[in-house]
């Protein structure tokens, strides 16, 4: 009954995974020159990332009460540690930022034309910095209370898509017309960076899980969860729009549901959807938010809410910095997904590889 | 001021109150051998006061000793002093030879026919029995005064709940009185281990203020921060329950009540069995009963002696009207003024033809007749009974159909108002429908900036808040975050009772292996 402080339940883990994950999915519009085939690469996108996943366990395993930033300075040492840390807590708020500039340009697309847009990614700011002023505790405990929503609105949606006799399976065929050829060719970065290698977050917060022994298995377990799903959800939506529609809309899961019709009655499922959208944005915004704030607030020996205060507006100022949202998309996939977090990836198989080293060293000294 | 934490009844509330007492006046708090000097200290310490009546006694007893009873006339019941203490000194047949102390414990063992009575030496304490309606019995030389209880505290009947009422289940109510009130729910638990801790509360007021619960179900932590916390408050008055409610809550910035607070004693036994502690208030109907979840807030004590499918179909009927009397008007406001293309089509030309001609914008629209339902809801319980049918015409009548008649409203939004208040009512503890106001009124304005988007981020705001609560250090969303699936068998439903049953005496067993 009663919680000790930042304690996160094996339960908790697993539905912020999911919710983390899942997230943005419905904004996910992979690129285009795969066509009906995409749900492949990203199934074996979703392979690669899991043994980017194991490796980032084992890194975890070595130290289990350690924070990113402290594994990094284990790692690397104290300087060149702090010298890789620092930007990667920046880059957790960076990532936060380009969220809240998903969502001021969905809602900008969608529902509010006419409302500014400083005043939404206010807004949001102002909520995420809520959420993450109450701590790691209070965030877990809102993935939950959120869950049952999310659940419910996908089936909906789910349900009615398929009701409505929209899905086509044909849609999807001829499978691999090309050979494997090109989608191997773009599985790696477009397909792994996002949105699987984002587990990476978790790092930040595995150190609170109790029992510690369960990690591991709930985070597989979740993973494989959210990876099977996001699949199921592309090809569903592949399925009802075909692979012309799906390269021209700029959202083909909104576009799938707007096609919805029930009774003359139920014409406008874009609320459900984008309640959807907000709530998995706003649980990712928060998350990335949380980490950047833990991470610094562990290099720089501060308190975290003294570094979310700080952070808040730096992550508000970012958001304005692309002038449109084909720019932030540019952005997105050539920059962010085919650099920035293949460096991650890339650094994190090294620390990967010096912890193996190190173990190598010390087991040698101690036989 | 921390005091023991295992303090156990009166005797321990006593030795509190001494000692609040005496650091106030100092000097000597012990009653002195002479008669007259005892006197002159009680008259100066009640501030010579014109209802303390001091009554000179001659007893057979021992008749050259001068004795005297001392009590507040408006406090005690005459009949008792007459018949059961002054009847028996005076008449006595019997004779001693004791005297000063020992002469008081034979008064107190063969003569005085009352059965709460106690001898004690503190003066402090006489002054606060007297200020109870003891009568103390003070004899020439002895260092000691005899505490007899005649108190006659003016009270009204049990009678029946009024703010909450219940078709099928018992059909009374606590009433303003504590020792009534723990002898209401001690007629329904009759278990040994029904704990009940008296502690002393206001240093003008001395407030009683019990605490209730299973010794063998109840998390012992939380009794301990409630008692402490009680025990901790340095206030001068208590007037009703909410007072503490107020001072002991986890958080004081919140709309939602951390604590239940209810009139049926069944109600707090129910909650007392599941191992929540109940705090009673003397003067205060109301018992408060803590820690609570926020889905405890809507269960009624009535959940369980319906048939359980009938008790879960009104949980989650509860749910969805609290859920609706918070987002109603918000929802219309965002519908009519940003997304109208979310109705359908039909319901859209209606709407936009009522709406035709209305001068307000949605929001004001909305604004206006919310805050009138306000004023009359203030008004049907401000006004005195006798023009109650004034209000509801002129509400009705006035208000409702005549500003829509008058164009000033559209219709739509008369029936938007009525029925989020319904929805309001069917809550059944009232401080979470008053949160549920506040809360209202804040999506309204967010609706109306925002939108859609004011709505959920409002929502979301509130879950924030609500997953950072806690009530004495129970998660505040309990059965869902954190998660137990063990409780969510009576949370928005309420399983058969074959279920449920097995369920608590489970607990009952784990608790007491855990403590053996």
């Amino acid at each position: 009954m009663m919680q000790v402080k930042a304690q996160i339940g094996k339960f908790q883990l697993a539905i912020m995974i999911l919710l983390f994950l899942i997230g943005n999915t419905p904004l996910l519009k992979p690129p285009g020159q795969l066509k009906q085939d995409s749900w492949i690469a990203l199934l074996i996108g979703a392979a690669f990332g899991s043994l980017y996943l194991w490796m980032l366990l084992v890194i975890q395993r070595r130290s289990p009460d350690s924070d990113l930033a402290e594994l990094y300075q284990q790692l690397f040492g104290k300087w060149l540690g702090f010298a890789l840390a620092f930007p990667q807590g920046l880059f957790f708020a960076y990532e936060a930022s380009r969220n809240i500039r998903d969502f001021s340009d969905l809602t900008a697309m969608t529902i509010l034309s006419r409302t500014p847009e400083w005043s939404i990614k206010l807004l949001m700011v102002m909520l995420s910095l809520y959420a993450v002023w109450g701590g790691t505790r209070v965030l877990f405990r809102l993935a939950e209370l959120l869950f049952p929503i999310v659940v419910l609105g996908y089936l909906l949606i789910i349900v009615l898509l398929i009701q409505a006799g929209l899905p086509d399976f044909h849609r999807l065929q001829p499978i691999m017309s090309d050979g494997i050829g090109p989608i191997l060719k773009v599985v790696f970065p477009d397909f792994t960076a996002f949105p699987f290698a984002q587990i990476l977050t978790m790092l930040v917060f595995w150190k609170y899980v109790k029992p510690s022994a369960a990690i591991g298995k709930i985070t597989y377990r979740a993973y494989t969860m959210t990876a099977l799903f996001s699949i199921f959800m592309h090809m569903l939506v592949m399925s009802v729009l075909g692979p012309g529609l799906n390269e021209y809309s700029t959202i083909p899961f909104l576009q799938a549901v707007q096609l919805i019709q029930l009774a003359n009655f139920l014409e406008r499922l874009d609320v459900v959807v984008t309640v959807l959208i907000i709530i998995g944005l706003f649980i990712k915004l928060s998350l990335l938010f949380m980490a950047a704030a833990l991470t610094l607030s562990s290099l720089l020996k501060i308190p975290y809410r003294t570094c979310a205060v700080v952070l808040a507006p730096i992550i508000y100022g970012v958001c304005f910095l692309e002038p449109n949202h084909s720019v932030h998309q540019w952005i997105g996939f050539h920059i962010v997904i085919r650099y920035l977090i293949p460096a991650q990836m890339l650094l994190m198989t090294v620390a990967f590889l010096v912890g193996f080293f190190r173990k190598g060293k010390k087991s040698s000294k101690a036989s | 001021m921390f005091f023991g934490k295992q303090g156990s009844g009166v005797k321990q509330q006593m030795k509190n109150t001494g000692q609040r007492t005496r650091a106030k006046h100092g000097g000597s708090s012990k009653l002195g051998s002479s008669l007259k000097d005892n006197l002159d200290k009680l008259k100066t310490d009640l501030h010579n006061s014109s209802d303390l009546e001091i009554r000179p006694i001659g007893s057979q007893l021992a008749p050259e000793v001068p004795m005297t009873a001392v009590y507040i006339g408006e406090l005690t019941d005459e009949t008792t002093l007459n018949e059961y203490i002054l009847r028996p000194l005076m008449s006595t047949i019997l004779r001693t030879e004791a005297r000063n102390e020992k002469l008081v414990h034979i008064i107190l063992e063969r003569v005085v026919e009352v059965g709460a009575a106690y001898i004690t030496t503190d003066i402090d304490e006489c002054i606060q029995r007297l200020l109870d309606g003891y009568c103390l019995l003070l004899v020439q030389g002895a260092a000691c005064g005899l505490l007899i209880h005649i108190s006659n505290m003016e009270g009204r009947q049990v009678s029946e709940p009024t703010a909450e009422t219940v078709l099928r289940g018992p059909q009374q109510s606590f009433n303003e009185n504590i020792g009534t009130n723990i002898n209401l729910v001690r007629q329904i638990i009759r278990s040994p281990s029904l704990h009940i801790d008296s502690l002393q509360v206001g240093s003008e007021t001395r407030t009683q203020v019990a605490l209730l619960y299973l010794d063998d179900v109840a998390e012992p932590e939380i009794v301990n921060t409630i008692r402490s916390r009680i025990e901790a408050l340095q206030i001068s008055s208590v007037l009703e329950s909410g007072y503490i409610e107020s001072l002991i809550q986890d958080r004081i910035y919140t709309p939602f009540p951390t604590m239940k607070n209810t009139e049926r004693p069944d109600a707090i036994a129910g909650g007392i069995l599941e191992g929540q502690i109940a705090i009673m208030v003397d003067g205060s109907p109301f018992v408060l009963l803590a820690p609570v979840t926020l889905f405890q807030l809507f269960h009624t004590p009535e959940d369980y002696y319906n048939r359980f499918d009938i008790a879960s179909f009104l949980r989650l009927i509860r749910f969805t009207a609290f859920f609706i009397s918070m987002t109603l008007p918000a929802l219309y406001i965002a519908v009519t003024t940003f997304h109208q293309e979310m109705l359908p089509t039909t319901l859209l030309i209606t709407l936009a033809a009522q709406r035709e001609g209305i001068p307000f914008p949605g929001l004001v629209e909305a604004l206006l007749m919310e805050l009138t339902f306000e004023v009359l809801r203030e008004a049907g319980v401000r006004m005195p009974r006798a023009i109650g049918p004034a209000i509801s015409i002129v509400g009705a009548l006035v208000l409702g159909q005549a500003a829509v008649e008058a164009g000033i409203v559209s219709a739509g939004m008369v029936m938007v108002v009525s029925f989020t208040a319904i929805c309001n009512f069917v809550i059944p503890q009232l401080n979470i429908a008053i949160s549920a106001r506040l809360i209202r009124f804040t999506f309204m304005l967010l609706a109306g900036v925002f939108g859609f988007i004011g709505i959920v981020s409002g929502i979301l705001t509130v879950l924030i808040h609500l997953a950072g609560l806690e009530s004495f250090g129970m998660p505040y969303m309990s059965p869902i975050a954190p998660f137990d699936w063990s409780k969510m068998k009576d949370n928005f439903i309420r399983a058969p009772m074959k279920y449920l049953l097995k369920q608590k005496a489970g607990n009952v067993i784990n608790r007491r292996s855990k403590q053996e």
